[in-house]
């Protein structure tokens, strides 16, 4: 198993954000995490790659305890988890290149193999001819690729992506989801997607992963899950699924 | 420490260091330009060292006419004196004069700081004798005694006395360092110790009370001044008359023409200092007994004894000729049992009638006819005094001026006081006039200094002075100092005339106006001359408690006692500018130290204390880190600078430095604040909290050293 979620809990203070979470993904699989704002799934994402810490249970990356490295190991777990976030999180005075490059370049990859990778990741998400461009010169699809494409550059096992299409104009999104679904069908890394686009969880996910108040309520194959409606977060998204 | 194996956090500790040497060099450089810049005003306020002797300010406005009249009297002097025009400083025209060798003695140069005081406008000087030493703060009679023993130090050329400092002129600048522990040795190792016996006698206008009152205080004094034989050096009062002198001249005067009132009790009746005696006076009737006095009538007060009869003054009314009269108690405001026959002698009278005694005829004519002069000029000054804007201040505030304005005629012979005295008189008159009927009673009422004002009970005094009569009195004088040069040439009838104008004003003195201007001579005197005051040099290691000691057990009584230092020594006025220069340079360096230390915090140090919140620093840790970074800093700064502020020493400047990190710390994020997404996309990259610092955090930060350093060694340009 390539991620291993075994039972974390987590409290900022009195409100509980995690209370027990389990969940798997396996190498090269696709999974969707779904459930209302509030849940706990960006915590969860954060916790996986060690962004935040928790109070109990255990995350395995490749079969090793997260919670237990060092300052080292958790860089060397970070640059195999790319992480794509909702705002994008670009460093505004590089260029597109740089922004991909940043990660490769400092992570002791030599330049000319740096360069060799970063443009084939902007070739994935079909930015080959913007590297020059600054982040403030994109629209939001495009920040969005970018910021998969500096993910993508490192060559990660896993990716988190936590909500990326949520702060795009709806025209924007398309071009998004249709990068990251090219993206699950080459298996080449395992994906832990948070969405609400249902039609793209039933097209290219694996597995969806419902959470609720912090703990995993339902989880199966896409149509499976939303044909069951198992609980209330799964009819909410049916519902959305045949409007 | 760990973190020091990171390249990015190497460089910040270089950084800081880097800001602490071009901080120092910064501070120093820019304090160092300054002193230049001081220095060439110095100069051009000085002169060469050595060039100019003296430095004469005179006020602005009377820059042109000062400079001819400073020429004139100075080159009248000597042909080889040179006086040039100096800068313009603060309202002052100064004058830099240069002395030809020969005047470079004592008295010359005495004789050239009196001569000073003729020039119009003159506003002071200052000795720029090089090489010099100055001895301040010295007592009159003390700097002359510094100015002798210091005149007869080895390698000392002149010792020249001005105000309460010596300036004392060296042969050659070695002898600086000996000739300073000399008169170090002269003045700081001794002290100036007052002695007072409060209560030492009451204030009598009578000659023979304050004689009798002045014998009890006499034999005090002489106790105390045996007893301190021992203890002192030299006992300076008697060397020089105080400044207060010409007041007790005055208050001499005052008393020699005040009526003198002697009772001599009835059998068995026994009169009390303070007791109140009421006379028929000049009123038509005698006192009524059971009735309030007359106004008329005379009200005295008992002030000493001699024999067994009771000595007295006027405090309400005028004796006017002298005559024999029953006095009455004054009970509770109304007239009582006879107490005795008194006994009038108005010595004024006598004056006014024949110029007889103790008048101003047995004195000098020249120095009549100089000190008339004299006295004319002043009194156009006390004329200003009562002019219809000074109507506006508060009557003690004019008798303050009025004393001072009198005082200021030092040394001034008897001769002088009795027209000062018609002066004053002449003025309090107005001044009572002015004040209204009750301040007749005031004049009598516990000698405090606003006897004069008899403050008008309620309502604004509304003060109008007869600046015209003043003006007579002082055309009187002219005309006695004319009539007395005509003297030589043998006109006496002139003579007489003004003399007898003269007489008349003292005549017209009132006794009470007499005895409420004795109250305020005491008052403003400080109760000089009711109170016997004495000055000791003594060596510094007694106490001001070993004189007391000494005091009481010799003259049975308490005294107070005052103990100060003797003099400073101080470098010449151009060492002593040196000096301040050299202050100005510290301090110059310590502001600019703490605005390096200030710059580097906000500029550098913020940015990354921002953003050590965000890659989870605990807060507490980036306090500390902050607070030691500006001790470090400012500290660091202060010390190879060396700066010095006068309220801030280098402990000071840690503290005020690890402040200044303190609050940059806790207000880090509102000086530089941090994106912190670009800091959690730079994690979720890998990447060292170093490598974040460097690429990502200082680069968006504020321009400053460390990011300037930052750029060689960053990936991303
Ligand atoms: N840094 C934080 N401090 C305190 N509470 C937080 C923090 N981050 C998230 N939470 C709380 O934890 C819960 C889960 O949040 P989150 O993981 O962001 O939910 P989701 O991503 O599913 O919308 C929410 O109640 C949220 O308010
Ligand atoms: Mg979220």
């Amino acid at each position: 198993m390539l991620l291993h979620v075994d039972g974390v809990h987590k409290r900022y203070g009195r409100r509980v954000a995690l209370a027990g979470v389990s969940l798997t993904v396996a190498p090269g699989e696709t999974v969707a995490l779904m459930g209302p704002s509030g849940c706990g799934k960006s915590t969860l994402l954060r916790c996986i790659n060690r962004l935040t810490r928790w109070d109990a249970g255990e995350i395995y990356f490749d079969s090793a305890p997260v919670g237990a490295m060092g300052p080292d190991e958790v860089r060397r777990l970070r640059r195999q988890i790319g992480f794509v976030f909702q705002h994008f999180h670009l460093i505004e005075r590089l260029t597109v290149l740089d922004n991909v490059l940043l990660g490769l370049v400092l992570g002791g990859v030599p330049k000319e193999e740096a360069l060799e990778r970063a443009r084939a990741a902007l070739a994935r998400v079909h930015l080959a001819g913007e590297e020059r461009l600054y982040p403030a010169q994109l629209s939001g699809g495009q920040r969005q690729r970018v910021a998969i494409a500096r993910a993508l550059a490192l060559e990660p096992r896993l990716m988190l992506l936590d909500e990326p299409t949520a702060a795009l104009d709806p025209i924007l999104v398309g071009e998004v989801l249709d990068v990251m679904e090219e993206l699950a069908r080459t298996r080449s890394t395992g994906m832990l997607v948070v969405t609400h686009e249902v039609r793209f969880a039933m097209r290219v996910a694996d597995r969806v992963v419902l959470m609720d108040a912090g703990t995993v309520v339902d989880e199966g194959p896409p149509e499976e899950v939303f044909r069951r409606c198992r609980s209330r977060i799964a009819q909410s998204y049916a519902r959305l699924l045949v409007s | 420490m760990s973190l020091l194996r990171e390249p990015f956090w190497r460089e910040y500790v270089f950084v800081v260091a880097l800001t602490i040497i071009l901080g120092a060099g910064c501070a120093a450089g820019t304090a160092r330009a300054l002193d230049a810049a001081l220095g060439e005003a110095a100069h051009s306020l000085l002169g060469e060292a050595g060039q100019y002797d003296l430095i004469v300010h005179v006020r602005q406005d009377y820059r042109e006419v000062a400079g001819r009249e400073l020429q004139r009297l100075l080159v009248d002097l000597d042909p080889e004196v040179r006086v040039v025009p100096g800068v313009i400083v603060a309202g002052n025209a100064n004058f830099l004069v240069e002395l030809p060798d020969n005047l470079l003695k004592q008295d010359a140069l005495e004789d050239v700081a009196a001569r000073l005081e003729d020039v119009p406008g003159f506003n002071g000087y200052t000795w720029l004798l090089e090489p010099s030493l100055s001895v301040s703060g010295l007592q009159p009679a003390l700097r002359d005694l510094v100015a002798r023993e210091a005149a007869s130090l080895p390698g000392v050329r002149a010792a020249v006395r001005g105000g309460s400092s010596v300036t004392v002129l060296l042969e050659h600048i070695e002898y600086r360092e000996q000739v300073a522990a000399a008169l170090r040795e002269l003045v700081e190792r001794r002290q100036v110790v007052e002695v007072r016996l409060p209560g030492g006698g009451a204030s009598a206008p009578d000659q023979a009370t304050t004689e009798a009152t002045d014998e009890a205080a006499g034999s005090a004094v002489e106790a105390v001044r045996a007893a301190l034989a021992p203890l002192a050096i030299a006992e300076l009062t008697a060397e020089e008359p105080g400044p207060g002198s010409s007041l007790t001249a005055l208050r001499g005067l005052l008393a020699s023409l005040a009526t003198r009132v002697r009772v001599q009790p009835l059998p068995e009746t026994s009169l009390q200092i303070g007791d109140r005696l009421v006379l028929q006076g000049s009123a038509p009737s005698p006192p009524g007994p059971g009735e309030p006095p007359g106004p008329e009538h005379l009200i005295v007060e008992v002030v000493g004894r001699r024999g067994g009869e009771a000595l007295g003054w006027i405090v309400q009314g005028d004796a006017g000729q002298g005559t024999v009269q029953t006095a009455f108690r004054l009970v509770n405001g109304a007239v009582g049992p006879p107490a005795g026959q008194a006994v009038l002698e108005s010595p004024r009278w006598a004056l006014a009638q024949g110029l007889t005694g103790d008048g101003p005829v047995g004195q000098e004519l020249e120095q009549l006819a100089q000190i008339a002069r004299e006295t004319a000029d002043r009194l156009g000054d006390l004329t200003a005094l009562v002019a219809p804007e000074a109507a506006q201040e508060a009557i003690e505030q004019r008798a303050e001026r009025l004393a001072r304005a009198l005082r200021a005629g030092d040394g001034a012979s008897a001769v002088r006081e009795t027209l000062l005295g018609v002066a004053l008189s002449v003025l309090t008159r107005k001044l009572q006039e002015a004040g209204g009927a009750g301040a007749m009673d005031g004049a009598g009422a516990g000698g405090n200094a606003t006897v004069a004002g008899g403050a008008p009970t309620g309502g604004r005094l509304a003060l109008r002075f007869d600046v015209e009569k003043l003006e007579q009195l002082r055309q009187s004088l002219m005309s006695l100092a004319d009539a007395v040069e005509a003297l030589k040439d043998g006109a006496a009838g002139e003579l007489l005339a003004g003399l007898v104008d003269v007489q008349q004003l003292v005549g017209n003195l009132r006794d009470d106006e007499i005895t409420g201007l004795l109250r305020l001579v005491d008052g403003v005197a400080g109760g000089e001359g009711a109170e016997p005051r004495l000055v000791f040099l003594v060596d510094d290691r007694v106490t001001a408690a070993d004189i007391e000691e000494a005091i009481r057990r010799a003259a049975g009584r308490d005294a107070v006692v005052v103990a100060a230092r003797a003099g400073v020594v101080n470098p010449s006025a151009r060492s002593l500018l040196i000096e301040l220069l050299a202050d100005v340079r510290r301090s110059i360096a310590g502001i600019v130290a703490v605005l390096v230390a200030g710059a580097a915090l906000v500029l550098d140090h913020a940015t990354v204390l921002a953003a050590l919140r965000r890659l989870e620093v605990p807060p507490a840790t980036a306090n500390a880190l902050g607070a030691g970074l500006g001790a470090v800093l400012l500290g660091g700064v202060w010390s190879l600078s060396g700066a010095e502020l006068p309220f801030l020493g280098p402990a000071g400047a840690l503290a005020a430095g690890a402040a200044l990190g303190l609050v940059t710390a806790l207000l880090a994020d509102r000086l530089s604040p941090v994106r912190v997404e670009e800091i959690v996309a730079g994690q979720s990259l890998g990447l060292t909290n170093g490598q974040i610092m460097r690429e990502i955090v200082v680069p968006a930060g504020r321009p400053g050293l460390l990011s300037l350093v930052n750029r060689w060694r960053r990936e991303f340009r």
